[in-house]
């Protein structure tokens, strides 16, 4: 069902961080991560995907990953798509930024996504898939010991993702408006 | 549990009879919506494609891109995803169309015109199942359609979610089409599951 | 005056079925799922039955199977856009006196009406 009405979808203000000139999408399944304090890491049109957005202040890194799927079923494919799963990207995702320079223990977190899009259930275990993922990131992070600073899943709406390397900002952008989580 | 990434990529052979079995649903699809709207409809564009997941987005035009989409899933003998993707404003047209008002009538989506864009993708959706079903001696039956205003991405990930625990690219049969007078059109988007490839090939006398 | 009951999901799709069934003089009664159309069916006894394949909860030939099971001597078309030769032939099988498949031709639905009710 559609609950925005057309005339709400005018153009919502994101342009200081959208127009940035080191903008990094990260795909479906995919982990960046960027020492560069001016790139804004980006994840759009979210689901029942999450993003990942951890960010080290001190050593000015930051990094992203576009999880589609809670658990792991499937090595392999993590190869191509280090980001795919929840369980097994979460150490891949910390490892990289420690590989530029990040410490673990200074290591802060903020997540968007696990929407539940299209209502009906369409496949056995689809139904719900937003909100697995949101549970195995949870997971994931809570055995790594890293802190959730801010969080903005659920519900009905797409999201989009950014986040800005030098000051962990985090932007999310739906359908109806925007929101900062600085 | 099989610990290797399923590879759905197809060989030319497989290529060529998925191929010819999206065109038949596709072509049949197009005929039950010409009837629909009692017009001609046209395609523009036809393409077979395999891609892989982070790239998928980019077929509707960007994972961000505001659309209307009509989303129906399949089950029987085999899975799949089915869209219609809309820019918001060209679905309003083809609800006046559909209703039978003065164009540009339409500005919301109650409960009728979405019902009446949901019916569209219910004739659009069956018809293709229906051709590819008759041909193969399959049942594939739709899901009640889901009208669906947001971003492109975001309603493709229940396709995403569905076929990614299996492969790591995407299949899709992707069709513009549209009245002659471009008043009405869209993108028509067939999302198989893994399964559904092998159930075709194998019903076809290919294995995958 | 014959009572037609339309069974389908879309109120569109509804809508313009009542509305060629009454501009044809007949009675129209509306159900919007399976279930609701076995409750009516009990009810009000109609003297045909248009029905959908494609509906959330209880689907046209669940709802099929169960009218006929009420009522051996149902009279009820399938009119749908799941026209699959395997859905066909079951939806006769069980029951069913005619298919008609969607998109909506309206002479179709008028003769199959008229079959079913003379």
């Amino acid at each position: 069902m559609i609950s925005g009405k057309l005339d709400q979808l005018g153009p919502i203000d994101v342009s200081s961080i959208a127009r940035s000139d080191s903008l990094i999408a990260v795909g479906l399944g995919e982990i960046k991560v960027s020492r560069d304090p001016s790139a804004v890491l980006v994840s759009f049109g979210l689901g029942s995907c999450v993003a990942v957005c951890a960010y080290d202040l001190t050593a000015r890194v930051g990094g992203m990953m576009h999880v589609v799927l809670p658990y792991c079923s499937n090595k392999d494919s993590a190869r191509k798509f280090p980001g795919k799963y929840a369980d097994i990207g979460m150490p891949t995702l910390i490892r990289e930024m420690e590989n530029h320079g990040a410490m673990r223990t200074r290591i802060q977190v903020k997540i968007a996504g696990g929407a539940s899009v299209i209502h009906a259930a369409t496949f056995d275990g689809l139904l719900d898939m937003g909100q697995k993922n949101v549970v195995a990131v949870r997971t994931a992070l809570e055995s790594e010991s890293i802190p959730i600073v801010s969080s903005d899943t659920g519900g009905h709406k797409g999201r989009s993702v950014w986040l800005v390397v030098g000051t962990g900002g985090m932007t999310v952008r739906t359908a109806s408006g925007a929101t900062v989580y600085p | 549990m099989d610990n290797r990434v399923a590879d759905i990529t197809l060989n030319k052979d497989e290529m060529r009879l998925w191929g010819s079995l999206a065109l038949q649903g596709i072509d049949n699809a197009m005929s039950g919506l010409a009837t629909m709207v009692n017009r001609e409809i046209r395609m523009s564009s036809l393409s077979l494609k395999q891609v892989p997941a982070s790239e998928a987005p980019d077929l509707v035009g960007g994972a961000d891109k505001m659309v209307i989409g009509i989303y129906l899933a399949f089950e029987g003998d085999a899975t799949g995803h089915l869209m219609l993707v809309h820019q918001p404003d060209v679905a309003l047209a083809i609800i006046d169309m559909l209703l039978g008002n003065e164009p540009g009538a339409t500005r919301d989506l109650n409960e009728m015109e979405q019902s009446a864009l949901g019916e569209m993708g219910n004739i659009i959706g069956s018809a293709f199942l229906n051709a590819i079903a008759d041909a193969l001696s399959l049942r594939l039956q739709p899901s009640p359609p889901e009208v669906i205003l947001d971003m492109a991405g975001a309603i493709l990930d229940v396709a995403f979610a569905e076929i990614l625990q299996q492969t790591d690219d995407v299949i899709v049969a992707e069709t513009s089409f549209g009245t002659s007078d471009r008043q009405a059109r869209g993108t028509f988007l067939v999302i198989p599951s893994f399964n559904f490839l092998k159930v075709i090939l194998s019903n076809a006398g290919v294995e995958k | 005056m014959a009572r037609v009951l339309v069974v389908d999901d879309a109120i569109f799709a509804r809508m313009r079925c009542a509305r060629l069934l009454t501009d044809n003089g007949y009675e129209v009664d509306e159900a919007s799922n399976g279930a609701e159309a076995l409750a009516k069916y009990k009810q009000q006894k109609p003297d045909a039955v248009l029905l959908d394949i494609t509906m959330p909860d209880m689907d046209g030939l669940a709802a099929l199977k169960q009218i006929i099971n009420h009522d051996p001597d149902a009279r009820v078309a399938m009119v749908s856009a799941m026209g699959q030769k395997s859905m066909v032939v079951e939806a006769l099988e069980v029951g069913a006196k005619d298919f008609v498949v969607k998109p909506f031709d309206a002479a179709r639905v008028l003769q199959a009406v008229q079959k079913l009710v003379s």
